[in-house]
């Protein structure tokens, strides 16, 4: 029995460049390299020397908060080099891979163990195998830390982001991998129950289908109904000091391949897309490669924006740059420095994407759309045309909690949601905002005060 | 070879130790009015933006409120001409004398035909009028907004662009332009930029800009005289007064209200803007077309609109209902006819749907469109002063949009707090 969520704020960018749903294996890269900016609130202590040689699985580095949290090689090769910035703050690690893989004596987990081990033992091998950053929490969005039990767990298996990864098909033919994933959610989740959130009126794949010990449910509506910030909104609002596991669907299955082969999952499945992309296609590829393996072996040149995951919530990463650890989409999209247009704040604008209807491309419903990434206007104070509302599902005044953030107010903040939200909840305000607000890093600057001041 | 021109200019002033740096938002405001920045996203957070921005916002605002500066061209030539024709064979009527417009077009001898006035003759006429204010009105503002946004080191905010324009279209066309600068400035510098400027200010710009006409000036903007412009040295017609529609239901005997408007002035008239008045109150139809506009781009909030007319609409009713055969003032039988007559429906479409000054959340806007209704309703009704009553309102609704906000943000926090099992 499926409850089925229905959702009519917000919107769905098209942009030209969707993936072909096909998925392919993408080369082995030359180098993979792993950033701990990937990691927000992670301390980095570096685990290995340059020049080292390391084994798949074996720690890079680990969190100086919580030691027992490792970051893993997911390669086998010599650490090539090592980036640091201010202060000896490591920045990449990069390791050159051998061609077949040696996997270091770790933290494993045997199928019959899942029933039997402690959950106190549980967590400590997932975080000794490198797997724990697969699960974030909410509130805060960041990686799950303390030994709070969540009252919920929450499964993503939709994704209404622009061109990104579906989540249904990188989990198609997982199997039994999916199951034992979420078998271990379930020993993490203790009594709280397991959701899975699916997009409604779609085929399901059968791992979601056949799925047992979950609850599902599904979402229909535009972006942002596949956020896992509206599911819990929706099915289990938290209540102060509660927590939730959440975890996209494809690490799910990630999870459940360490405990069912005993080694760190080394490759997943990303979705390159966007306008410039070379090739647009689903690809199984090493975890952490260089992100030019997926773009025809050639860093793109400058004039394009590589960004490790979504126009919405991604990273910017160079041409040269690595995928990540967590990144299920990689995004090719014009980067527009130096392009202006004439009058463009008059003209009529057939061609350029806009929630509203002041730009007059609604005259053409069907059109998708090659966007660059210019803000297309200059900063302005908050003006609120009702843009930010339109854009949000979830029940928040989002003007006046930016307002109370900026304010530095964080009582109010929290009373007025902030909890509930993490960037990526409101990246579409930022899109749709006339006054070039990045509302994100509003928000994000307020979470950040609410842990500064001890908040869990 | 526009953006060769223009990269050189932006050596000039752009980077910080380029000789005209101290006044780059000047230049800036000039080169983005041509190009779109090419400012683009940071590394994290949303890499696509919207094509709106507030520059697009604004400049549809002006597209909206065209009908009613076109019309009002038109109907200020209109009013002018049809005033001199009724006084057409009065003896003490002198000859026709033109003014700098109509001086430059036609000629030092100009005499149109009084009684039949021809299109042309009028729109000439209107032209006359209504440029000097609007290039007065937008010379004064942005010049102000311009020294500001230096002091302050910002773009410049284009939110005077539809301030301009609207004070233009609030005052009577026989403004004295001396006036209308200073209550620009009174507005821009004391209303707006006092507050931080755009997107700070409480009250409306363009309203406080018409309250410090009407309390400061109250000879050039209240009477029967002022609302039809003439060419002699105040801008009227000597000898010629002739009320608006609200001064004439205002002044009727109790209960007889209904009967004097609709003697002075048809229903057609008072919707198509044959009336005389402030400039973008006169036509109902433009208004409607500029708030069609507004609405289908989601830039003014129908929340507010509607909300405002059916406030409007149930206070007329419910006054002319308690009061309306006993007091003197506007009490009309058909409630409909306070959306013809006055500026109401230009305030509430244009004013009170402001988004700075207005309410952000969808159930204060609501409560507060009401409010402009109703406060609107009775001033018209029992204040014994002034025959309209939108400046007011809108002015005194601005003023408790924080508040109204306030309860509305309340209790949604209520509901979150019921939903963590707090009481």
């Amino acid at each position: 029995m499926t409850t089925t969520h229905r959702f009519t704020k917000g919107f769905d960018l098209k942009l030209a460049g969707s993936p072909e749903p096909t998925v392919v294996n993408a080369p082995e890269p030359l180098l993979v390299g792993l950033e701990p900016s990937e990691f927000a609130g992670v301390k980095p202590k570096p685990a290995v020397e340059e020049g080292e040689r390391v084994r798949t699985g074996q720690a890079l580095f680990r969190d100086k908060v919580d030691a027992d949290v490792h970051f893993a090689s997911p390669v086998t090769g010599k650490v090539t080099k090592m980036v640091f910035g201010e202060r000896r703050l490591l920045l990449r690690v990069e390791v050159s891979p051998e061609p077949t893989d040696e996997h270091a004596p770790g933290a494993t987990l045997s199928v019959s163990e899942l029933g039997s081990v402690a959950r106190d033992e549980l967590v400590r091998r997932v975080k000794h195998a490198g797997l724990w950053p697969l699960i974030r929490q909410r509130p805060i969005g960041k990686l799950v830390r303390g030994d709070k039990v969540p009252a919920a767990v929450f499964i993503n298996g939709m994704d209404t982001e622009p061109l990104a990864c579906d989540p249904a098909v990188a989990v198609r033919g997982t199997g039994e991998a999916f199951q034992l994933g979420v078998e271990l959610l379930r020993r993490l989740a203790g009594q709280a129950k397991v959701y899975l959130a699916v997009k409604d009126q779609v085929v399901q794949p059968p791992e979601f289908i056949n799925s047992k010990g979950v609850e599902t449910h599904s979402f229909a509506g535009p972006h942002p109904a596949g956020l896992v910030g509206t599911h819990i909104r929706a099915v289990q609002p938290l209540k102060p000091g509660e927590i939730a596991y959440t975890v996209k669907a494809q690490d799910v299955a990630l999870l459940g391949q360490w405990v069912q082969t005993g080694h760190y999952p080394t490759h997943r499945i990303v979705a390159v897309a966007g306008s410039a992309a070379p090739q647009r296609k689903y690809f199984r590829t090493r975890l952490c490669a260089a992100a030019m393996t997926l773009t025809g072996g050639k860093p793109m040149p400058v004039e394009v924006r590589v960004i490790a995951g979504t126009v919405l919530s991604g990273s910017q990463i160079g041409g040269d740059g690595f995928l990540g650890f967590g990144t299920h989409t990689l995004t090719c999209i014009p980067d527009g420095k130096g392009k202006r247009d004439l009058f463009g704040w008059i003209m009529p604008q057939f061609g350029k994407l806009s929630a509203s209807r002041a730009v007059l491309s609604w005259l053409r419903p069907k059109q998708e759309y090659e966007v660059d990434a210019r803000l297309n206007g200059g900063p302005r104070a908050i003006v609120n045309i009702g843009s930010w509302d339109a854009m949000t599902s979830l029940d928040i005044h989002p003007t006046y909690l930016v307002r109370a953030i900026q304010a530095n107010d964080l009582d109010e903040a929290v009373q007025l949601g902030l909890l509930e939200v993490t960037e990526e909840d409101v990246a579409l305000c930022t899109f749709a905002d006339p006054c070039k607000i990045d509302v994100g890093q509003v928000i994000r600057q307020g979470l950040d005060m609410y842990e500064n001041e001890g908040g869990e | 070879m526009l953006r060769g021109l223009i990269d050189r200019a932006r050596k000039l002033y752009h980077a910080p130790d380029a000789p005209l740096h101290k006044v780059w938002p000047m230049f800036d405001a000039m080169e983005t009015f041509l190009l779109t920045p090419d400012q683009t996203a940071g590394k994290r957070g949303p890499h696509v933006r919207d094509y709106i921005d507030l520059k697009r916002t604004m400049a549809l605002v002006i597209v909206a409120l065209l009908p009613c500066v076109l019309w009002s061209i038109w109907n200020t030539g209109h009013q002018h001409f049809l005033a001199l024709a009724s006084m057409v064979g009065d003896s003490g009527v002198k000859a026709y004398v033109s003014g700098w417009l109509q001086g430059f077009l036609f000629g030092g001898d100009y005499a149109p035909d009084l009684a039949a006035a021809g299109f042309g003759d009028k729109v000439v006429f209107g032209m006359q009028r209504m440029l000097p204010i609007i290039f007065v009105s937008y010379f004064v503002g942005l010049n102000i907004e311009a020294v500001f946004s230096i002091i302050r080191k910002e773009e410049v905010s284009e939110g005077y662009l539809v301030s301009g324009i609207l004070i233009a279209l609030i005052v009577p066309a026989s403004i004295p332009l001396w006036q209308l600068a200073i209550a620009v400035a009174f507005a821009v510098v004391i209303a707006k930029e006092a507050f931080g400027g755009t997107g700070m200010n409480i009250f409306n710009p363009a309203m406080i800009a018409r309250a410090f006409l009407f309390f400061a000036f109250p000879a050039q903007m209240s009477g029967d005289a002022v609302w039809v412009a003439g060419n002699n040295a105040d801008h009227l017609i000597d000898g010629f007064a002739r009320p608006t529609a609200l001064a004439v239901a205002k002044v009727a005997p109790a209960g007889q209200a209904s009967e004097a408007l609709h003697s002075a002035y048809s229903t057609s008239d008072m919707f198509l803007g044959c009336i005389p008045g402030s400039a973008g109150e006169m036509s109902k139809l433009c208004v409607l077309l500029g708030a069609a506009i507004l609405i289908f781009t989601g830039i003014g909030s129908w929340r507010v609109m509607v909300g405002g007319v059916v406030g409007l609409l149930v206070s007329g009713v419910v006054m002319n209902a308690t009061l309306g055969d006993t007091w003197q003032g506007c009490y009309f039988d058909n409630p409909l006819d306070h959306l013809f007559v006055g500026g109401f429906l230009f305030g509430i479409v244009f004013m009170a749907t402001d988004p700075v000054s207005s309410p952000e959340t969808n159930t204060a806007k609501w409560i507060y469109g009401a409010g402009v209704g109703v406060v609107t309703v009775l001033v018209r009704t029992i204040n014994p002063a002034y025959p309209e009553g939108t400046m007011l309102s809108v002015l005194l609704l601005n003023a408790f949009a924080p508040t109204i906000d306030h309860f509305v943000v309340r209790r949604n926090v209520k509901q979150r707090l019921a939903r963590h099992g707090h009481q």
